[in-house]
């Protein structure tokens, strides 16, 4: 499996970090009292979106990987736990130039193998 | 086949709250193919037989008998293009499977409904789609036998 080019950034912005687990928990409906509950799936995956700041020689290469790889499954450290874990892009990436310095904002979300 | 529940299905059906998800799975089987097996889960599971089940989110209705041929559907997703490619090109509908399992008891199903085939399948380059229709060999056509005057020389013979 791929790794996600050390060239690059790899810590998200602060404050621009967000995530979320798979909802897997199957729920009943009641009127009253709590919901019956059971898990779904025997592993959950954890959905990730932030914001890197690269330069234009990162972003090309950015650019490049994501080519490469944008149906497949790379290694990426996880932004929260710090361990390396295995990920692919939940969605097409957004970016925005900073134009007064020269730098480019990369939105991205991924989403992690179930674990 | 009556279906009965193991020892532990009844407190596992009935508990308020549980960890132990209920996974369907699917065989799907035809003489010209290896069976594919799917698990309805986020990972591959080893089940019935040490079989391992590929994950795959495929969804499927219970089959209803309202009065008509009993019919569900089923739609997976095409994980591999070849699989749809050859489901497409076999030679009558494949025997479709589906069990539910216990995912701690992963080796006994608490709902198996076999005899079922898979028939107007559908492919895209995302899911298969087909509908679940109950086999009924009574309903099979009989095979044709061709006439030639080496098999029935009586029809082919000049007087």
């Amino acid at each position: 499996m791929t790794d996600w080019p050390t060239t690059l950034p790899s810590s998200p912005q602060i404050n621009s970090l967000s995530g979320i687990p798979d909802d897997d928990v199957l729920r009943s409906k009641y009127d009253a009292g709590q919901p019956v509950t059971r898990a779904r799936y025997t592993a959950i995956s954890d959905s990730y979106t932030f914001t890197l700041m690269m330069t234009l020689a990162e972003f090309i290469i950015f650019k490049t990987f994501y080519a490469a790889n944008r149906a497949l499954s790379f290694n990426f450290t996880d932004p929260i736990t710090g361990a390396t874990r295995s990920f692919k892009f939940r969605e097409r990436y957004t970016v925005n130039s900073i134009e007064a310095i020269d730098y480019y904002l990369v939105n991205i979300s991924l989403v992690s193998a179930a674990e | 086949m009556p279906q009965t529940l193991p020892s532990w299905g009844p407190s596992w059906l009935q508990a308020r709250e549980t960890m132990e998800a209920a996974i369907p799975l699917i065989e799907i089987s035809h003489a010209q193919i290896e069976t594919y097996r799917f698990a309805r889960n986020t990972v591959d599971i080893v089940a019935i037989g040490g079989q391992t089940y590929h994950s795959a989110i495929f969804d499927f209705d219970i089959i209803s008998d309202n009065g008509r041929d009993a019919r569900g559907q089923l739609s997976f997703p095409n994980v591999d293009p070849e699989i749809g490619k050859v489901i497409k090109s076999l030679i009558g509908p494949p025997r479709i499977t589906i069990m539910v399992i216990n995912h701690v008891h992963p080796d006994e199903w608490i709902y198996r409904a076999a005899l079922l085939k898979l028939k107007s399948v559908s492919i895209d380059p995302l899911t298969i789609t087909g509908d679940l229709v109950r086999a009924d060999e009574s309903t099979e056509t009989c095979g044709t036998i061709l006439v030639s005057p080496a098999r029935m020389p009586a029809l082919f013979r000049r007087r």
